[in-house]
This record gives C-alpha cells, sequence and structure tokens, in this order.
C-alpha cells in the first residue's frame, strides 16, 4: 500500500566495524596496483542478503571487495541472478549492503548522489510527463542549476547522443535505442565522475545494440569518467571494458578479475568484434563462466 | 505407407473447417487500442433507452398496475413539462423550476466534491508517503468508506442543523474516501525505477513527491475523483430527505407525499442523465492526464 522514501535517501548509521578492516589504502598498497587517487572507487567487502518475508533470506552476494580506479571501465559480468545488478546499485546507493561499505574518493556511500550517473535497464525510469530535454535537464533542476546553463548542457548531451532533433519529443514515443541514449544524455548531463549502466543494451535489437556500444565507447574516451558496467554478454564486455570482473552465480563471488583494454585500440568495433585477439579473449572468459555455472 | 499416412490425415481435418479460433470481445479490445476509442459505441445507450421506454410502455398498457403508482411514459413527460413552465400559478414542480432544482443539487455536489478533493488528495498522499499515517489513519479511511452515509446523516443534522452546511458535510464523507484511497494505491504504484531515476539524480523528499510522486497520481486522483463524483450522485438523495428543496433529490423525495410518482420518475432520470455525463467528462480527463498509460 505504501513506498517509504524516507528509508532509501536516510544515511546509515555507522559503518560495520569488521575484524580486520581493509582500507582502500591497504588494498592498494600491493606491488603492481594502480596508485590511488581521491576518485577511486572502492568496493570494500561488501555483501548482500535478501530477506523475503517468510522465506528464508537468499544471500545474492558473497563478500566482494573491489578497487576501481578512476577512468577505468570495468565490465561485471556473470549468469543472471549472480547478483551483479545488487551490487550496482549498491554502489549507486540505492541498496543499502547487508555488510560492507562502498568509498568513492574516500567517502563512504550512505545513499544515492549526484556524483554517481546510472542508467537502468529499463527505459520506463524516463518519466514520461516530460519530453525528452525535459528528463535530460531533471537533475539540473534538481539542482537548482539555472535556466541558461541547463539548456546548454541539455543540448550538449543531446547533440552527443544523437537525439538533438528529438529534444521536444514525448519519452513514449521513443524507440529502445532513443530511450536508452536519453538515460545516457540524461546520467552525462549532471557531470558525474562514475557511470553506472544496468545492462543498458539488453533489451535493444543488434544493429542499435552496436551502434550504443560505439557511442557509450567514444564517450567514455572523451570524458574518461569511471565506467561499471554490468552485462551479462561476454562479448560486449570484452569490446567495452578495460578490466572484466566475472561474478559466480548465487551468492555472486568474483571468480576472475581481468585486465584487457582491447576498447582503447582505435579499430571501429566492427572490426574488433572479427579480431582473433578479441575472440580468443571472449572465448576464454565464457569458457570460466560456464565452468563456475556447473 | 505414405497415401495410407495423408488418407489418416484428411480424415482428420476435414478441409471445410477453418485453422484456429477467435474470441469476440478480445478482437474488440484490439480494435479499441488501435482506434482508441472505447469499444462502445454512442447508440448503445439510445438502444437501451428504447429498450426500456418500450417495457415501460408494455407494462402501463398491461393495465395491471394503478397509473398512480406507474406512471406512464406520457404523464412523465406532463410532469417535465410542468417542470420548466409556469402552470396553474405554479412555478415549476415543487415551487422551483427544473433547473432550479438541478443547480442547486450540482451545487453541493461540487461543493461536497471540492472538499473531498482537498481532504482527500494530501491524507491520500500522506497515507502512501508515511507508513505511521498509514497505520493510524488508514483504518479510520477504510471504515469510512464501508459506512453508509445514510446512517450518519441523522449525526450531521443534529450538528450543522438542516441547512446547506449539514449536506455539504455528507456529500464530503461520502467522496473524500474514495479520492483518499485513490490517491494512496496510486502512491504505491508509482513505478519504483522512477523514483530511483530520481534518487540518483540527487532529488530531496520535497523534490521526489513534486517531479515523480504527484504526476505518477496525477491520473489515479482523476479515477478517484470519478468513483466520488458517483458516490455523491448516489447520496444526492439522502442528501436532500431533509429540506432538501429546490435540489433534485429533495424533489424525488417529497414526491411521496404528494403521491405523484410522475415526478419521481423524472427527478431519477434527471439525476442519472447528469451523473452520466460528469462520469463522461472525468473519463476525458482521465484519458488526457496521462496519456502514457498502457504505452510506458
Amino acid at each position: 500500500m505504501t513506498i517509504h522514501l524516507e528509508r532509501r535517501v536516510e544515511a546509515r548509521s555507522a559503518p560495520p566495524l569488521l575484524a580486520t578492516p581493509v582500507t582502500a589504502a591497504d588494498a592498494v598498497a600491493g606491488p603492481g596496483s594502480p596508485a590511488e587517487t581521491a576518485c577511486d572507487l572502492v568496493i570494500d567487502r561488501v555483501a548482500h542478503t535478501y530477506r523475503s518475508a517468510g522465506g528464508a533470506p537468499v544471500e545474492a552476494l558473497a563478500e566482494t571487495s573491489l578497487i576501481i580506479p578512476q577512468g577505468e571501465f570495468v565490465a561485471l559480468v556473470g549468469h543472471s541472478g549472480c547478483g551483479k545488478t545488487t551490487l550496482l546499485e549498491i554502489v549507486a546507493g540505492l541498496r543499502p549492503p547487508t555488510s560492507g561499505r562502498v568509498l568513492l574518493g574516500g567517502a563512504e556511500v550512505v545513499g544515492p548522489g549526484r556524483r554517481r550517473g546510472v542508467v537502468f535497464q529499463q527505459s520506463s525510469s524516463l518519466l514520461p510527463w516530460r519530453t525528452v530535454a525535459g528528463n535530460v535537464a531533471l537533475g539540473l533542476e534538481l539542482a537548482h542549476r539555472s535556466k541558461a546553463e541547463r539548456r546548454a548542457r541539455v543540448a550538449r548531451e543531446l547533440e552527443r547522443v544523437g537525439l538533438a532533433d528529438f529534444a521536444r519529443h514525448k519519452v513514449y514515443e521513443l524507440s529502445g535505442g532513443m530511450s536508452q541514449r536519453a538515460q545516457i544524455a540524461r546520467a552525462l548531463a549532471g557531470d558525474p565522475e562514475v557511470l553506472l549502466l544496468d545492462e543498458p543494451f539488453s533489451a535493444l535489437d543488434a544493429f542499435t545494440r552496436e551502434r550504443l556500444q560505439e557511442q557509450l565507447r567514444a564517450i567514455w574516451r572523451q570524458e574518461g569518467k569511471t565506467v561499471l558496467f554490468v552485462t551479462h554478454s561476454v562479448e560486449e564486455a570484452t569490446l567495452l571494458a578495460t578490466r572484466v570482473v566475472v561474478l559466480s552465480p548465487r551468492p555472486g563471488r568474483v571468480i576472475a578479475d581481468r585486465q584487457i583494454g582491447f576498447t582503447r585500440r582505435d579499430l571501429p568495433l566492427g572490426q574488433m568484434r572479427s579480431d582473433r585477439e578479441v575472440v580468443g579473449f571472449a572465448a576464454e572468459l565464457r569458457d570460466a563462466i560456464e565452468a563456475a555455472g556447473e | 505407407m505414405r497415401g495410407v499416412r495423408s488418407e489418416v490425415v484428411k480424415a482428420e481435418r476435414p478441409p471445410t473447417a477453418d485453422e484456429g479460433r477467435r474470441v469476440g470481445w478480445i478482437d474488440r479490445r484490439i480494435e479499441a487500442a488501435e482506434t482508441g476509442s472505447g469499444n462502445r459505441r454512442w447508440y448503445g445507450g439510445l438502444i437501451a433507452a428504447g429498450l426500456a421506454l418500450a417495457v415501460w410502455s408494455l407494462l402501463c398498457l398491461s393495465g395491471r398496475f394503478s397509473s398512480l403508482l406507474l406512471p406512464t411514459p406520457g404523464q412523465v413527460l406532463t410532469a417535465f413539462q410542468q417542470s420548466v413552465t409556469l402552470h396553474d400559478g405554479q412555478r415549476g414542480l415543487l415551487g422551483s423550476y427544473l433547473w432550479v432544482h438541478l443547480w442547486a443539487s450540482l451545487e453541493r455536489v461540487l461543493l461536497g466534491l471540492a472538499w473531498g478533493i482537498v481532504v482527500g488528495i494530501p491524507l491520500g498522499l500522506g497515507l502512501g508517503l508515511s507508513r505511521v499515517v498509514d497505520r493510524i489513519l488508514g483504518p479510520v479511511v477504510e471504515f469510512f468508506k464501508a459506512l453508509p452515509p445514510l446512517g450518519y446523516l441523522p449525526l450531521l443534522i443534529l450538528w450543522f442543523g438542516i441547512g446547506q452546511s449539514s449536506k455539504v458535510w455528507l456529500l464530503s464523507l461520502a467522496c473524500f474516501a474514495p479520492i483518499t484511497v485513490a490517491t494512496a494505491a496510486g502512491v504505491a504504484g508509482v513505478r519504483m525505477e522512477r523514483v530511483n531515476a530520481a534518487l540518483v539524480l540527487g532529488a530531496s523528499r520535497f523534490q521526489m513527491v513534486r517531479h515523480v510522486v504527484l504526476p505518477s497520481v496525477a491520473s489515479d486522483i482523476v479515477t478517484g475523483v470519478r468513483v466520488a463524483a458517483g458516490f455523491a450522485w448516489t447520496t444526492i438523495v439522502a442528501a436532500e430527505t431533509v429540506n432538501g428543496l429546490p435540489g433534485l433529490g429533495g424533489l424525488a423525495w417529497a414526491s411521496q407525499k404528494e403521491l405523484r410518482a410522475d415526478i419521481a420518475i423524472l427527478a431519477i432520470i434527471v439525476i442519472g442523465l447528469v451523473a452520466v455525463a460528469s462520469d463522461g467528462l472525468l473519463r476525458v480527463v482521465e484519458s488526457r492526464v496521462a496519456p502514457w498509460k498502457g504505452r510506458a
């Protein structure tokens, strides 16, 4: 009967004290680790268990730690139900973890905030009573930015995702691909430090998906934002990410964490798709996931 | 072998039979969705009215009922003529012309609805947004929703007298509950992905209500107002039983003293027509307020 907004936005109480706290500094101190910068995203022993009413609690995500340096494009891959969306929601601050914590630039994440932009899987997250431009402007409006600034920013983001001609359209008139581009523009308009994407292209047809992948890669190269990208497509992860993290089936646990970086190459994605090295890497990853599923 | 097999198939499916099956009412829904129109035609109401009139006339012609108790359509038409004319030194029926009765009732219904909206929407938002308000006031609203308005009318007359205010109170009490319940249900039905989208863009509680909750529940509120308007029209006779003239309900109620069944039927027909018209109007508002319903 009721939804309770206050529970989602309120700050959580003191972080759980764990027996052996691993701070960001400790974790990155190992040899070969990238140096910590102010805006690293640190996932510190985060775990999540869903409490279903009456039923047994479901452990969705086992204790998981990741350090994501600024500017990295991390793809989270795994079977459906492996907790990858749960982890993304925890990073977004939409879901408090059962244990552990998330740090962004040293500050603990206690709820959703403008520094983390989110692109949701469902295009129904766009507000249908606003136009495309109105949706992209929402974050700036909520932040009380001036009208001139809003207009300039919205025009820029719509231009970038190729929706400039659709600014005044109703969002429920858009195709699936356009909706997701509008979502990307909305997330970028607030200039977040981290972009979180939850299977943004999974509902699109193959051609549209490929075009949007290309666009996302271009945006990432341009902006150098940290990206956490949830997908169940190994190929997509391989093409776009600089690092692929594979989660096991429920409860999700990191079973592989590989640096790649094909996306840094200057080849168009179309050519990369048939590149032997890329295909080989994707096959390897797929095998790892299959092995974990058994 | 092959020949035998094809014979068997032939025997099972005679070539005259159709393949597949259509379901009439689903076809009509598909058509309605495509053309954007409801699946009821405008002339449906006329046909129904014609049928009712025919049955009514037949009953009168059968001669089994006294015309005092079951007036003929002609008598009701005469009553209608009297209601809009000056006759025998009388203005209309029971002291007022029909439009005066109509306006008196419409004014009460609108006032009742207005108060129902003023109280119902904030209360519904409160129930939907706050667990505490829901726990405490939820059962009260449910209780009011279940009460028959005629039951608390005596109390209202004792407290507020026999003038306008007790009538408006009655209609307001009948109206606020459906609006409250529809608003609260609308809040509960706000799409979580839209709430989340606004949260990650930094919406405060107030901004969430202003930019996500209110636009989401607008159509639910109109639905609630539509139900409430229906309630108001069904309650109007009860509201106007005491000192209800002028008023359509008062007209219907007073006709029993004068043994004028024709007036009662006239009043009922007018109330029914006005109620259907106001429902149609709100239906249009409902579809205008959320054109994305069923599309996004």
